[in-house]
């Protein structure tokens, strides 16, 4: 979607949205294209995913330590 | 995805002893040292900033670093950290933090521990992408390296 678009009703201004849009399109999260006038932003789902793999992972973690916890109690 | 979905990590465990013992477990740095697998240097208090070594073997050379926030006997224990800072050189006093809650509920059977990781909305997207990108081998050693830092700090 469109700068436009994604400021609407939201308390941010045009600039500091483009800001972070660049920063997130530099570490490959979202990509944009030119349509005219404007520039439609779209998200990188393959890099998304693989944040909710790293949170994933971190709770696999979690879990194991939770583990560990739990056998050096009951046995 | 729902702030709910990306930003927080909920476990439950019933572990079959009383109360007093999961909090001793918890807050006794020796025996929290030994499930969790870091030798820590000093106590526990509310608002201590309590450092230690992780002991799991071939990770010695990794520092754990918290800073504790609630401690309430017997019911609340949370702690502040950074569970990605995996880079050597690299300041992370400055990145948010996650904050990692432990609340204990007696039921029957024994006690009831809870334990969430909030704030992973806040550590930036971008942030997170750059670290793992910063081999220039792409994400899936860097997913190695978290991978390898986090199964010894937890």
């Amino acid at each position: 979607m469109s700068i436009v678009r994604l400021t609407e009703g939201a308390r941010v201004t045009r600039q500091s949205v483009t800001k972070h849009l660049h920063v997130l399109a530099g570490a490959g999260l979202v990509r944009s294209t030119r349509v005219g006038r404007d520039h439609i932003w779209e998200i990188e789902p393959r890099r998304l995913g693989e944040a909710q793999r790293w949170l994933d992972h971190i709770a696999g973690q979690w879990d194991e330590a939770l583990g560990r916890l739990k056998k050096s109690l009951e046995d | 995805m729902s702030l709910s979905e990306t930003d927080r990590i909920e476990r439950q465990i019933l572990l079959r002893v009383p109360r007093s013992r999961v909090w001793r477990a918890l807050t006794d740095p020796v025996e929290f040292g030994t499930w969790f697998g870091v030798k820590v240097g000093g106590t526990f208090a509310p608002g201590a900033r309590v450092r230690g070594q992780i002991t799991h073997k071939g990770y010695e050379h990794v520092t754990w670093d918290i800073t504790i926030e609630r401690m309430e006997p017997e019911r609340v224990f949370s702690w502040r950290w950074h569970p990605y800072a995996v880079e050597p050189g690299v300041d992370y006093s400055a990145e948010p933090a996650t904050l990692v809650v432990f609340e204990l509920e007696e039921v029957a059977g024994g006690t009831l521990l809870t334990v969430v990781e909030s704030g992973f909305d806040d550590v930036s997207l971008a942030r997170r992408a750059q670290a793992y990108r910063m081999n220039g081998e792409g994400w899936t050693a860097q997913m190695g390296s978290i991978e390898r830092y986090v199964a010894t700090a937890a």
